[in-house]
């Protein structure tokens, strides 16, 4: 999957009436696809907002009413919670009911700031629910830092957990008293997942470490290698590596790591969230695996900065490579 | 490395001669636990629960007695919450309407079922035993119910076993896709399978067992489940009214639960279940006396020296752990010092050693200098300050005891890998390691004032305020040598806790900053909340981890001071450095006003 600059997203996305669902956060990269979108044929823009968040939004909320101003639209909020999973699915089944009968409009789902729950409830949305959305396009503009200019050492991106529960949409098919395998993706924030395993202790551990395309972010690297290190010191399990960035190289090498497992697979999808849609699809595809989120207690307020450098694919390019590394066909 | 005696793994994956080597016979309840009638276990995480129940087990308890399994005295049959899979966004959906009790009861005796069954065959050899004809019944009965093959004959009990796990599974597994189609769908779609219960399905699923491996009626079944804070609401409402039920001769429930995390006591019938009229307590993490401390050092050198022992080291845990000689030589020569004056009449205690016990390590510390940068040279090295800091959580001790023994691995000379001791320097570094990283966060990492935060963030960092303003103060009480009482590690609540520092305390109770107690009021009315301060953040402060330690009254005004005014605080105790009372912990809160 290669970068795209600004401009190049926009030529991608084309002069057709667009729609738009993102989420605000108290990140700047939450405006970064729709400044740039609403430039274009900008028709309907959803915008997901934690009703729980913890921070002042206020700026970022009047920032993103002005930038629906200039594309002459309103913004219609979806409300979502930390706690409470369900009111994000029930504000998609809102949506659906809201934009049945719009033909010829392309959707556009900026992922960039959606937590990875939101992202994998909108996979499951696309796949199951919204006929509209059977060709969304993902967006996600990458981050150009993260946690600031913090020493590598003192880098953090969340701490705490409140609970591990599944995603709404994968509760997959496990079989009682089989052994758990859990696929742990961790990002930028292995804490998490450290604490993900604390909660489920399962009795076999693969963690995918994505190696990084920019040395400055190899201190990602690093870490979460020496954390699945010292996870793996009390645990069966294994490590395997895939490049980041790459959601298609990601599904191959969770394929490839279980391929010949036995048991209950639980996924923990906590890298980039193009690589989260990417396991989304796939979960779909392997519909007895469970996906699993843990909501973070706390993040750190100056989480990532914004690039010039975009991301962007389609749910059915998703599918065709999802399936490929399945190895088997899937009708468009 | 060569493996590391003190890792720490989850009791359920560990073989049953693992299990022996290390578990030790002196946790608390051991000989209660084992006796018809339902229990509840609670302790922190890591106090010993699971490795308790996995000792409970009958492959262990067959090397234990040297008895078949038919003859042992009890059959535990384990099963852990936590294990497998995350809790089902999806189940959410069904609360408060009708049908939700039934079909939640319905999903756990499924999985409840299965898992015994599965884990007694993998555990246990007793695959080709054949099926006696009462088993044989009930096995056709359950096949039935379940929707087996009733024309298939089972070739031996662990065929039964295998055949009605597998029937369990799958009708778990149709349950759950019931549920999946409600991701989206706020209203509930007609329910057309199987709803099954702990009358009609476990317990005869347990009487099944007793006969398949022909357990004697007498002997009784316990059903061990492990980790029951992990249950939704409704399901801990269900497993209570399990307990309310006077089952025992056929079935006693022991459940296993982190006291603070255990979701409610209430029954699906809105009653409450109580202790001990419904169910024995067996509180693992009970310090608050001098006896249990001493039971549990006791264990902990007992739990050591078993660990050592399988790495071929025989040596005492307090000679494995030596505390770092020149202050040990300077604490004694201390005590020797506060013995003399008590002879010589400037005594406090009733005792000369009482003085000796209480002061001799503070003082010591004190004199390392003023500032906090000068008594960082104190070194948590030792057993007895290494089992005070672990508070009371064996698992504490373990992880420490790991990482140290990691370290003196990775120095020790090439070719010599035998860690025969585990120098004080690396004990001290490892102990405050921990104390840094325990803090969920930093100060300076949350850029914004408490006022502009809410919800978790600001609960974070008025935790971390309470935490640092606690520690302060009982920095500034060790070092007072005007005072009596010196060593604080604890507060007491004078009055009801607002909402918010109820949220805060809980918090801290719920990441191990905190632990939680019960003491009697002051004015002799009625029982009042004591927290006590983690030992293992004892270095933040160089604060004396070892002994009984006294508490203060607090008023929820003073707390919230704490939380929500840092600097103030902090003002405040260098205000109150110089007060000399010596009934208060020397605080100024404000001009002119006594303290709490």
């Amino acid at each position: 999957m290669r970068d795209l600059s600004a401009s190049e997203l926009r030529e991608i996305l084309g002069d057709g009436p667009l729609a738009l669902v993102s989420c605000l956060s108290f990140e700047d990269r939450s405006l970064t696809v729709a400044a740039e979108v609403a430039s274009l044929n900008l028709i309907r823009w959803f915008c997901i907002e934690n009703e729980d968040i913890e921070t002042d939004i206020t700026e970022m909320r009047q920032r993103a009413m002005c930038i629906a101003e200039q594309a002459g639209i309103e913004i219609e909020f979806l409300n979502a919670s930390k706690r409470n999973p369900l009111i994000l699915a029930d504000a998609m089944m809102a949506v659906a009911d809201g934009i049945k009968g719009e033909d010829g409009v392309r959707w556009v789902a900026d992922i960039t700031t959606m937590t990875h729950e939101m992202v994998l409830v909108t996979v499951a949305a696309a796949v199951e629910l919204i006929p509209a959305w059977s060709d969304l396009t993902f967006a996600y503009n990458v981050a150009d830092q993260y946690s600031g200019n913090d020493e590598v050492a003192h880098k953090w991106i969340s701490r705490g957990i409140h609970e591990v529960r599944s995603v709404i949409g994968y509760p997959g098919a496990g079989s009682p008293g089989e052994p758990t395998v859990l696929v742990a993706l961790p990002g930028f924030d292995m804490e998490r997942i450290a604490r993900i395993v604390e909660e489920i202790e399962p009795e076999c551990l693969l963690v995918g470490i994505a190696k990084p395309s920019k040395d400055k972010h190899e201190w990602s690297d690093e870490r979460n290698r020496q954390i699945a290190k010292d996870l793996l010191g009390t645990r069966n399990g294994a490590v395997f590596d895939y490049p980041a960035l790459d959601p298609f190289a990601a599904v191959q090498a969770v394929v490839d790591a279980t391929r010949d497992i036995d048991g209950n697979v639980l996924l923990a999808p906590l890298n980039s969230k193009i690589s989260t849609v990417a396991v989304g699809v796939l979960a779909h595809l392997r519909p007895e695996w469970q996906v699993c989120y843990a909501p973070a207690l706390i993040y750190n307020l100056s989480y990532a900065t914004k690039s010039d450098c975009f991301l962007a694919c389609t749910l059915g390019e998703m599918r065709r490579h999802v399936s490929a590394s399945l190895g088997y066909v899937v009708g468009n | 490395m060569n493996e590391n005696p003190f890792a720490v793994f989850t009791p359920e994956g560990l073989d049953a001669q693992k299990v022996i080597s290390i578990f030790s016979t002196e946790m608390p309840g051991l000989g209660n636990i084992e006796q018809p009638g339902h229990a509840f276990v609670v302790g922190t995480r890591g106090s010993g629960k699971s490795i308790l129940f996995r000792y409970l087990e009958p492959d262990c308890q067959q090397i234990v007695t040297k008895k078949t399994i038919r003859e042992l005295p009890y059959l535990a049959l384990y099963v852990s919450f936590r294990e497998t899979q995350a809790q089902i966004s999806e189940l959410a959906r069904f609360e408060d309407r009708h049908g939700e009790v039934f079909f939640n009861e319905h999903l756990l005796v499924l999985a409840i079922g299965a898992r015994i069954m599965l884990r007694l065959l993998k555990n246990n050899q007793i695959e080709a035993c054949a099926i006696s004809q009462d088993a044989h019944d009930q096995y056709r009965e359950l096949n039935q119910m379940l929707g087996g093959d009733t024309m298939r004959e089972p070739a031996d009990v662990g065929d039964a076993l295998r055949t009605t796990a597998t029937l369990l599974q799958a009708s778990y597994r149709r349950a759950i896709q019931y549920v999946k189609q409600h991701a989206f769908k706020t209203d509930a779609l007609e329910y057309k399978g199987d709803l099954f219960g702990f009358d009609d399905l476990l317990l005869p699923l347990i009487d099944f067992i007793r006969a398949a491996l022909v357990i004697p009626d007498a002997t009784p079944m316990l059903l061990l489940l492990d980790d029951a804070d992990s249950l939704t609401e409704t399901q801990t409402k269900i497993v209570n009214s399990w307990v309310a039920r006077r089952l025992s001769s056929r079935c006693s429930l022991k459940i296993a639960a982190q006291v603070t995390a255990y979701k409610t006591t209430v029954t699906v019938y809105n009653s409450r279940i109580e202790a001990p009229h419904d169910y024995q307590e067996i509180d693992l993490s009970d310090l608050t006396t001098r006896a249990s401390e001493k039971a549990y050092r006791s264990r902990i050198a007992g739990i050591i020296q078993r660990r050592l022992q399988t790495v071929g080291i025989t040596r005492a845990a307090d000679k494995y752990f030596p505390e770092d000689h020149k202050q040990k030589l300077g604490i004694e020569r201390e005590e020797r010092r506060l013995v003399a004056t008590w002879e010589a009449g400037g005594g406090r205690g009733h005792r000369p050693r009482d003085d000796a016990y209480r002061y001799a390590r503070p003082n010591y510390i004190a004199d390392l200098g003023g500032d906090r940068k000068s008594r960082s040279k104190y070194s948590y090295s030792g057993f007895d300050q290494l089992v005070h800091i672990s508070s009371g959580v064996t698992r504490f001790f373990l992880e420490a005891a790991a990482d140290m023994y990691s370290q003196a691995y990775a120095n020790a000379a090439r070719g010599n890998k035998i860690v025969e001791i585990i120098q004080p320097s690396i004990q001290n570094e490892v102990v405050r390691d921990h104390a840094n990283r325990q803090m969920i966060v930093d100060l300076k990492d949350l850029a914004r004032d408490v006022e502009q935060l809410k919800g978790n963030p600001q609960q974070a960092v008025q935790l971390s305020n309470l935490i640092k303003g606690l520690g302060s103060l009982f920095e500034v009480a060790l070092g007072d040598r005007s005072a009596s009482e010196r060593k604080f590690f604890s507060f007491a609540l004078s009055e009801e806790p607002t909402n918010e520092i109820e949220e805060v305390l809980r918090l801290g109770v719920r990441y191990g900053y905190l632990f939680q107690g019960i003491i009697g009021r002051k004015e002799g009315a009625g029982r009042a909340p004591l927290f006590v301060l983690s030992r293992r953040l004892a270095p933040l402060f160089n604060l004396d981890p070892i002994g009984f330690s006294a508490y203060k009254f607090m008023t929820n005004e003073r707390i919230s001071f704490l939380m929500n005014d840092p600097e103030g605080a902090r003002l405040a105790l260098r205000r109150g450095k110089g007060r000399r009372n010596e009934n208060q912990i020397s605080i100024d809160f404000s001009e002119g006003e006594s303290n709490a």
